[in-house]
């Protein structure tokens, strides 16, 4: 090994690091979390509002992603435990560019595993994390998804965020349950619509989260019944399709492998698609991407993305 | 060889220095690092930054909120409307706030990510009118003047005298007495008009507070008496709660809330005659601390206790009502109840009272998974402590009937105003309670449940649980209970008093009672398939001992005689100008003879405690568009259930005495063919342990979940539940109950029920009226709520008019005209059902029909109440919601139920099978929330 092989090999690895990007234009950058099943997306447009728009950036199911996977588990072990047992399988079978960070979300958003190629450690984190406090999704979907936006921006890979929760509504810090305060007040009428607080927050969230440009997934545990959690589940998944994500309810503990490994499936199959959007849009735009072989994919998201601060 | 090792090392430093997405992805990491130290969310993160409450759970968030009703913005119920009102007043403020965050206490502590809590305040101030159709004397009636009084056919109804009672010569007893076959004679009053000079003096006196017709809907000056009335409600409440996570593994929760209320009931009677119930001041405390330890990942363990206290005490006029009206023979100062049978009563029970409600409740649970097992064992004790002080009637309860001024034997003769008028009252009682009862009693609850996972698609769980519940005792053994096992000293039957720790017997009367609780379920998804699921489930379960308010069983520590006529007839208890007789013994008086001649509480001490079972089939299958579709089956059944004393006499005359006819109206012939004679009737205070159901249910169910904002369910049931005590007239053979085995009174066989919620998708950001401007404003961020139930009426618990069977039977149900169809063809509110297909049952027989009709049922109920929302986004975080709810809001009028009583022969009611009235009206509130 001469001096000269040594400099030809850095020179080459400097080389293929530094992929140049496209020059960026003028308007709004907004990215979109876009599936294209087997279909390739060679030669892919987009159109804003009927308007064509710039495209800066396609990365797909082949390129780098990261995975923020965030803790919300609270209740019952056995669907708890049923979930690690899907995350850690799940975790084993990713292929090498993709690699999983894991979060907590009760007592606030923490860091159990930074992200890695040690699946092991990851998968040692999911199992080990504590499985008490109070429910951690609505407190922090916001700052995850934030974190995550800041990071698609920082580095050239997909990334996405995929909570595991089993939260119940009365579980949370803040109450959002309007519980009965005066039991002697047989007429009280304000409690007929329960669902009018979780409402109220899921639809401030979902405006929130319709300015990431990263999509947030959530498998929750145990689908309930009782119009409290079904206006919250309702409201869940309303927050995550304006990220450009979605949830899965589990009705059953034998749904949950199922589960998890679609939504890992949902989560690789990403694309996620960097558009310059035109200048003069309203608040929100429709979004069309085509390109040959079939490929025609439809999404709606706010104009303004959040700021690069 | 060197030189080879240095070229792999290379040679993967090239592999990964040329991968991009590994490039990225380290340079990715790195940056999650970076961000996630300055975000806070690490350990090594700077201190500040792990203070920083975006990361820690946000900042402070709350609310504060406004509700108004006002009759304003209401329809007018239906039931004014019918009377010609067009108000019906309601006021009504609902006003709080809320607020939740860390806690912090600036320069000395932040307790971001480990100490929040929350407030909640809420204060509501209510007058709400209340309206009531009632009867009442008519005005000559008032005067003893009954030449207009009528019966239910429209007949003239006369008024016997008692004081011409006598024995007819011409009687023969071989046959049943009849008007033309008397035992005895009474001269009705001249007149159909009892003379001023017989009046009651203190019936008069009380008269005065009584108040005159003021509507007609009749029949016959029937329903003659339209009252509304405010009903007041004052209430403000807090709850306040802190939660506080320390050392990783432990969680602490501790709140605290109260409420303190007075509720203002709406006036039957203007003044101290009133016999609505009395006003009632509630408070109540309730704290709770909490604590959650991860032991490991796999077992946590939760450990909390809570203690509640409810006070609640009745609040009435006591400015010596008694002496005002010249009653004798009665110490409290509250108005006199007066029973008038069919015309509104003047007084109330229970006019004072105070009862404290203490729970105090430990419970300790540990989870744990340990391969396919989760485990959980777990137990609570609950201990329950009840302050009581409920003189049910201080001031005496007198009631009057038909039968003082009938002509003796004969049904539709006589009124229960004018027997009152004579001051003649059949029966009174009187409560002599002198101090508050302290009673008390524990129940634990203990076992084990497993979740099996047997297969990926089969998952097993199942559970054994113990109930131990202790039966009630008294603070200071201050409780008694009649014996059914001991001889009475006075006749030597059985029955006597028995006094807690006294003369060898325990604190308690029953024994504890140790029960196994099993239950087991399974769910399935058939051939693998995760989107259908079928399940089977079984549970077992007791209901431990009541304490209810009430200071029952505590005879001879307090008294409460009762004074009945010895021919209801012939004379009444007594006079009232003569007052209330004395009692015939002391208080206290701890003798086993100290319950005779009174009501006596009889308690089961077999152990038995109500025990309910189900079973159950589900099938739910996903389908298409994220719609659930379920159909289940269930059956459930109970036995040893609680009854009351409508359901359970133990004291009855059985039926085949009903041959002795007249003879039973003689209270000491009457008494004697009781099994225990020495007292008038047993009381068992809806605790007896004889009932049983059975329900049986298919339901239908579709669920629309959780896509695009929408949220829909709908629901069918049908079900059929049968049993053997329910109705409002309790049964009617007590020796067979095989006979009393009818659908349960309140079974609606069909029932649908529908609920949305959806998000509309109107607005900036969403699929119509995508706006740029600010229209999109206005037309964004709308949401509506809906609610709505239809269910099928109840079964019809048809009875007869008169119950002319010597007290032997509680009630006396119909008989059934063969050949006559009780339905009608086309059923409206004229005519509900055929009431020629029932006949009114001779005097002294029982009637052949069941106790609830078996497809007779009241008409169809339905209700829809809606709810819309218009959100006013302010900022990220601020916002301004307003509501409008409408209850009812198409204004639905739902029929009352038809009249189900059917007369004699000779008297039919006009009214049977007829509904006179609806009830029901839009009722909106409006609402404006800040939150923040």
């Amino acid at each position: 090994m001469t001096r000269r092989h040594w400099l030809l090999l850095l020179a080459l690895a400097r080389a293929r690091a530094a992929k140049p990007r496209p020059a960026a234009g003028r308007g709004v950058l907004r990215r979109i979390a876009a599936w294209f099943g087997d279909a390739h997306p060679d030669g892919l447009k987009a159109v804003v509002d009927g308007r064509e728009a710039a495209i800066d950036r396609v990365l797909g199911p082949k390129d780098g992603l990261l995975l923020l996977l965030v803790l919300d588990l609270t209740e019952d072990i056995a669907r708890i435990d049923a979930a690690r047992q899907a995350a850690a399988a799940a975790i084993e079978s990713l292929p090498d560019h993709v690699w999983t960070g894991v979060l907590s979300a009760t007592d606030g958003l923490r860091v159990l595993q930074d992200p890695g190629p040690d699946r092991a450690a990851a998968i040692a984190a999911i199992q080990s994390a504590q499985v008490t406090g109070r429910a951690g999704l609505l407190e922090t979907i916001e700052p995850a998804a934030r974190l995550a936006v800041a990071l698609a921006r920082k580095a050239p890979v997909r990334v996405a965020v995929l909570y595991l929760t089993d939260s119940e509504i009365s579980n949370y810090r803040e109450d959002f349950t309007n519980p009965v305060i005066n039991y002697s007040d047989t007429r009280d009428l304000s409690r007929r619509f329960p669902d009018a607080l979780i409402r109220e927050k899921s639809a401030r969230l979902a405006a929130t989260l319709a300015r990431s440009d990263a999509p947030v997934f959530a498998v929750h545990l145990a689908f309930r019944r009782d119009r409290l959690n079904e206006a919250y589940q309702t409201g869940l998944q309303q927050i995550l399709e304006a990220s450009g994500g979605r949830a899965w309810f589990c009705n059953h503990l034998t749904e949950i492998p199922d589960a998890v490994h679609a939504a890992f499936q949902r989560i690789l199959s990403m694309y996620s698609i960097d558009i310059r959007l035109p200048d003069g849009l309203p608040k929100s735009v429709s979004v069309q991407l085509s390109a040959n072989g079939g490929v025609d994919y439809r999404t709606r998201l706010a104009a303004e993305g959040w700021s690069r601060e | 060889m060197r030189s080879r090792l240095l070229l792999l090392l290379l040679a993967s430093a090239f592999t990964r220095a040329q991968d991009p997405s590994r490039q990225a992805l380290e340079q990715a990491a790195e940056e999650f690092r970076k961000l996630t130290r300055e975000m806070g969310l690490r350990p090594d993160s700077p201190k500040r930054a792990a203070r920083s409450r975006a990361s820690a759970g946000g900042a402070w968030h709350g609310r504060l909120y406004h509700n108004l009703r006002n009759d304003i913005l209401d329809a007018v119920p239906h039931e004014i409307r019918q009377r010609g009102g067009t108000k019906n007043l309601l006021r009504r403020n609902q006003f709080g706030f809320s607020v939740s965050g860390p806690v912090v206490v600036p320069k000395l502590y932040d307790g971001a990510r480990r100490t929040f809590f929350s407030l909640n305040y809420e204060g509501v101030r209510e007058r709400i009118a209340r309206s009531s159709l009632r009867t009442v004397a008519i005005e000559p009636e008032r005067r003893g003047d009954f030449s207009l009084t009528v019966d239910q056919s429209g007949a003239p109804l006369p008024i016997y005298d008692p004081a011409t009672v006598r024995l007819n010569p011409l009687y023969n007893p071989a046959q049943p007495v009849s008007t033309a076959n008397l035992e005895y004679i009474k001269d009705p009053f001249p007149g159909n008009r009892i003379p001023d000079a017989r009046q009651d003096p203190v019936a008069r006196k009380a008269l005065a507070y009584y108040p005159l017709p003021n509507a007609n809907a009749g029949p016959f000056f029937r329903n003659n008496y339209f009252i509304v009335s405010p009903e007041t409600n004052t209430a403000d409440g807090m709850i306040a709660r802190l939660d506080h996570s320390f050392l990783e593994k432990h969680r602490l929760t501790v709140s605290w809330s109260f409420t303190n209320g007075f509720g203002g009931t709406a006036r039957l009677i203007d003044g101290p005659a009133d016999s609505a119930p009395a006003d009632r001041s509630f408070v109540n405390r309730r704290g709770a601390i909490e604590h959650v330890l991860t032991l490991s990942p796999q077992t946590v363990h939760t450990a909390s206790f809570e203690g509640q206290t409810n006070i609640s005490e009745n609040v009435s006029d006591n400015s010596g009502w008694p002496e005002r009206l010249g009653l004798r023979g009665v110490s409290s100062g509250s108005f006199p109840f007066f029973d008038l049978a069919n015309y509104i009563d003047m007084g109330r029970t229970t006019p004072v009272a105070r009862t404290a409600r203490n729970t105090f409740t430990f419970t300790d649970s540990l989870s744990h998974k340990r391969g396919r097992h989760s485990l959980r064992f777990f137990s609570q004790f609950s201990r329950l402590q009840v302050n009581t002080f409920i003189p049910a009637t201080p001031a005496g309860a007198y009631f009057f009937t038909w039968r003082y001024t009938s002509l003796p034997g004969i049904v539709n003769t006589g009124l229960a105003f004018a027997s009152f008028l004579l001051g003649g009252p059949e029966n009174a009682d009187i409560a002599l309670v002198p101090s508050p009862s302290y009673f008390r009693n524990w129940t634990w609850t203990g076992g084990a449940q497993d979740v099996w996972e047997l297969r990926p698609n089969l998952t097993l769980s199942f559970g054994l649980s113990f109930l131990a519940a202790s039966p009630r005792f008294e603070r200071y053994d201050r409780q008694s209970i009649v014996d059914l096992r001991v001889p009475n000293p006075e006749n030597g039957r059985p029955g006597a008093l028995i006094f807690a720790a006294r003369d060898g017997y325990g604190r308690a009367f029953q024994p504890l009672a140790v029960k196994p609780q099993p239950g087991l379920s399974l769910a399935w998804n058939p051939r693998g398939n995760r989107r259908s699921v079928l399940r089977l489930s079984y549970g077992m379960s007791y209901q431990a001992y009541p304490i209810y308010n009430g200071q029952w069983g505590t005879r001879g520590f307090t008294g409460h005689p009762y004074f009945y006529s010895s021919n209801p007839f012939l004379e009444p208890a007594f006079l009232l100008r003569d007052g209330m007789p004395p009692p015939p013994r002391p208080v206290p008086d701890l003798a086993p003879d100290a319950a005779n001649d009174t009501n006596a509480n009889v308690l089961d001490n077999s152990g038995r405690l109500p025990r309910y079972q189900s079973a159950g089939i589900s099938y739910e299958r996903q389908v298409r568009g994220g719609i659930v579709l379920t159909a289940a089956l269930g059956v459930s059944w109970g036995r040893d259930v609680f009854i009351g004393n409508n359901a359970f006499r133990l004291n009855a005359v059985h039926p085949d005495y009903l041959a002795l006819r007249e003879q039973l109206n003689d209270l000491a012939w009457n008494r004697a063919l009781r099994p225990y004679p020495q007292f008038y009737e047993i009381d068992v205070f809806s605790q007896w342990p004889d009932g049983r159901y059975r329900r049986e249910a298919l339901s239908l169910r579709a669920e629309k979940r959780t896509g695009q904002g929408l949220s829909l369910n709908l629901s069918y049931e049908y079900s059929r539940q049968f049993d053997d005590y329910s109705g409002p007239y309790g049964r009617q053979d007590q020796f067979n109950r095989k006979n009393e085995w009818a659908l349960t009174a309140w079974n609606n066989p069909h029932r649908l029920s529908f609920s949305c919620m959806y998000e509309l998708p109107l607005g900036t950001g969403k699929p119509l009226l995508n706006y740029p401007d600010w229209r999109g404003y206005l037309a964004g961020n709308w949401s509506i709520s809906a609610i709505s139930t239809v269910a099928s009426g109840e079964p019809l618990a048809l009875r007869a008019q008169f119950n002319n069977t010597g007290g032997v039977l509680q009630t006396v149900r119909i008989n059934a005209v063969p050949g006559v169809d009780p339905r009608v063809k086309k059923r409206s509110p004229e005519l509900w059902f055929n009431p020629e297909a029932f006949s009114h049952p001779p005097d002294f027989s029982m009637g052949a029909g069941p106790r609830t009709h078996p497809f007779l049922r009241g008409p169809l109920s339905q209700n829809h109440d809606l709810s819309v929302a218009k959100r006013f986004p302010i900022d990220r975080e601020r916002s301004i919601e307003f509501t409008a709810s409408g209850f009812n809001w198409i204004n639905h009028a739902n029929w009352t139920d038809p009249d189900v009583v059917i007369g004699p022969p000779g008297a039919p009611n006009v009214n049977a099978g007829r509904i006179i009235g609806s009830r029901g009206n839009r009722v909106v509130q409006l609402g404006l929330r800040f939150s923040f």
